[in-house]
């Protein structure tokens, strides 16, 4: 078993906590694919653009978070 | 320096599995990241496909002599594009009708079935539409619009001259 002694407890709780963010906004993306895909098979055309929308803000939130995280990381 | 209880060969090759497969919170964050911005494509993808033009206009397409065709019997052809495969139907009471064959639920071939009072069915959720006016009725495709109806005219001969809505 290897342990990352370099990282502070809270740094390290703080990373753990932006994994399971990242995670859950994914899985919320992967549900936002599916469903859009499903709807324009359906007709509902007016879906894909909000849908796009949507996962971009995703990405850039993702994104942002990550980015934040790695400034405090040594 | 080398570690005395490592055995002699690691020396020329100092490869140490448990670092191998070693991930770090970093790096599993960075390849998250990768994953939504692929999500991100796949809903470009999308909004790209819904631009599609859904009706190239009118196009007049001959699908055979009526008569060739008896009652309780379908075929499939292709309107108005070679990717859009529909359905000819004609119904037990002499009367021809034409829907698009995909199921609007996940795009599965729709069938027609002449026996206990006519329907159009799709077989990967069973899926029952109405054959008036395409509309599901029983299984996943009641959530959806219904399906397209092909127009048609009918003469001695049968055609396909546009789509409905």
């Amino acid at each position: 078993m290897i342990s990352d002694k370099r990282l502070r407890p809270g740094l390290k709780g703080s990373l753990t906590a932006r994994i399971w963010i990242v995670a859950s906004v994914c899985a919320f993306q992967y549900w936002l694919l599916t469903a859009s895909m499903e709807a324009v098979h359906a007709g509902n055309l007016k879906i894909a653009i909000p849908a796009f929308v949507t996962c971009l803000l995703c990405f850039v939130f993702n994104l942002g978070l990550i980015l934040t995280g790695e400034k405090k990381l040594p | 320096m080398s570690d005395s209880r490592e055995p002699r060969w690691q020396e020329d090759f100092p490869c140490k599995t448990e670092l191998e497969e070693y991930i770090t919170r970093r790096d599993f964050l960075r390849f998250l990241l990768v994953v939504s911005g692929g999500l991100v494509f796949g809903n470009l993808f999308v909004m790209f496909k819904s631009f599609e033009p859904q009706n190239i206009g009118a196009l007049r397409l001959d699908l055979g002599p009526a008569q060739d065709m008896m009652p309780g019997s379908s075929k499939v052809f292709h309107y108005p594009t070679e990717k859009d495969p529909a359905l000819l139907i004609r119904r037990a009471n002499g009367d021809f009708i034409a829907f698009h064959q995909k199921c609007p639920h996940l795009q599965c071939p729709i069938t027609y079935h002449p026996e206990a009072g006519e329907s159009l069915r799709c077989h990967c959720h069973n899926g029952v539409f109405d054959l008036k006016s395409g509309r599901g009725i029983e299984g996943p495709p009641r959530e959806f619009r219904p399906l397209r109806e092909v127009v048609l005219e009918r003469g001695e001969r049968v055609w396909a001259v546009g789509l409905s809505g």
